[in-house]
């Protein structure tokens, strides 16, 4: 990460998603979210939920008010989406870390298969 | 030989009863070890990914080799012999899965507020502003940094709370199944799965670079 990088970080950790002195820049302003019923850590939870099971009707409703009023958890939910779909790709996908079995590990499997097929032939 | 040898599932998919003489033997242009050089390491990083544990993903492709040896006269040919192997492989670590939850207690089940409170302040609002990630979702998947660091990060997360969130994800594994499976509760579920995103997507922010600037 470049050191401008780093510094924004620096600068953006200083400050909630709810700080009353800068309501617009980071994010809407703790009236916001007080009034949006839900809190961020409450709407995480359905965020969550939401990808494997359908919300209840006030669960809905209190998602979708505090989801309009809150960028950080719009946000949020874009990034467990994202994480939802990587772990999905691997119903068919390769790993990209590279491990292989070790040749110990291929000759024991090898003689192991030999076994039972010759135990099979017998 | 593995050091570990298990016993068989009761039930593997391929199983169904020898309807043949016992004179009956297997094609020698079929041959098994084929299938180890053909097969092998994919099988193993399949369930490398599921598992995490070198020792024990060793031990379930052999189950599922030998599974696939008794029972190739009953494989029909609708599929691929990679698909098949893969369904055998499938079933293995589900039964691993099941009887490995019965002993692992120690794991959080509960909301637990030391996770959430690293998040969110006592108000229940994030403690920062979270940082855009540069790429949209669907474009993350081709990104190999971006793979690479997220198996890295699902390595690190609790086993209990990595199974739950395989089973569910990659498995797409229906939800009482995944309860029965791990022997946990519908809530217990919510709480592992909602954990475990927090605690990738908090990983992935400290170790991809693909963060807007």
């Amino acid at each position: 990460m470049t050191e401008q990088g780093q510094k924004q970080r620096q600068t953006s950790s200083k400050d909630s998603c709810c700080s009353e002195k800068a309501p617009d820049k980071n994010g809407p302003g703790l009236l916001h979210c007080c009034l949006s019923t839900l809190s961020c850590r409450e709407y995480s939870k359905l965020a969550s939920k939401k990808l494997d099971a359908p919300l209840s009707p006030w669960e809905q409703f209190t998602y979708v008010v505090h989801r309009a009023l809150c960028m950080v958890c719009r946000r949020y939910e874009r990034q467990i989406q994202a994480i939802n779909g990587a772990a999905k790709s691997y119903a068919t996908r390769e790993l990209e870390t590279h491990v292989e079995l070790s040749p110990a590990a291929k000759e024991r499997l090898k003689e192991a298969i030999l076994r039972e097929a010759s135990s099979k032939e017998a | 030989m593995a050091k570990n040898a298990r016993q068989l599932a009761e039930q593997d998919q391929v199983s169904q009863g020898s309807s043949g003489s016992s004179t009956d033997v297997l094609n020698i242009s079929e041959d098994p070890s084929s299938w180890l050089e053909e097969h092998g390491n994919y099988l193993y990083r399949y369930a490398y990914m599921r598992v995490n544990s070198q020792e024990t993903a060793e031990d379930l492709v052999q189950e599922a080799l030998l599974a696939a040896v008794r029972g190739y006269k009953n494989f029909e040919r609708r599929s691929s012999v990679r698909t098949w192997l893969v369904g055998i492989l499938k079933n293995k670590i589900i039964d691993y899965l099941r009887r490995s939850s019965r002993k692992e207690k120690n794991e959080i089940l509960e909301e637990d507020n030391e996770t959430l409170d690293r998040h969110f302040n006592r108000f229940g609002v994030w403690n920062r502003v979270l940082p855009n990630w540069a790429s949209e979702p669907n474009e993350l998947l081709e990104r190999k940094e971006f793979m690479r660091a997220f198996e890295g990060c699902l390595r690190k997360v609790p086993e209990k709370t990595r199974q739950a969130f395989m089973l569910k994800t990659f498995e797409n594994v229906e939800t009482e199944e995944v309860c029965n499976i791990l022997g946990i509760t519908s809530s217990n579920l919510w709480v592992l799965l909602h954990r475990c995103r927090l605690v990738l997507r908090e990983c992935l922010e400290k170790n991809w670079a693909g963060l807007e600037q």
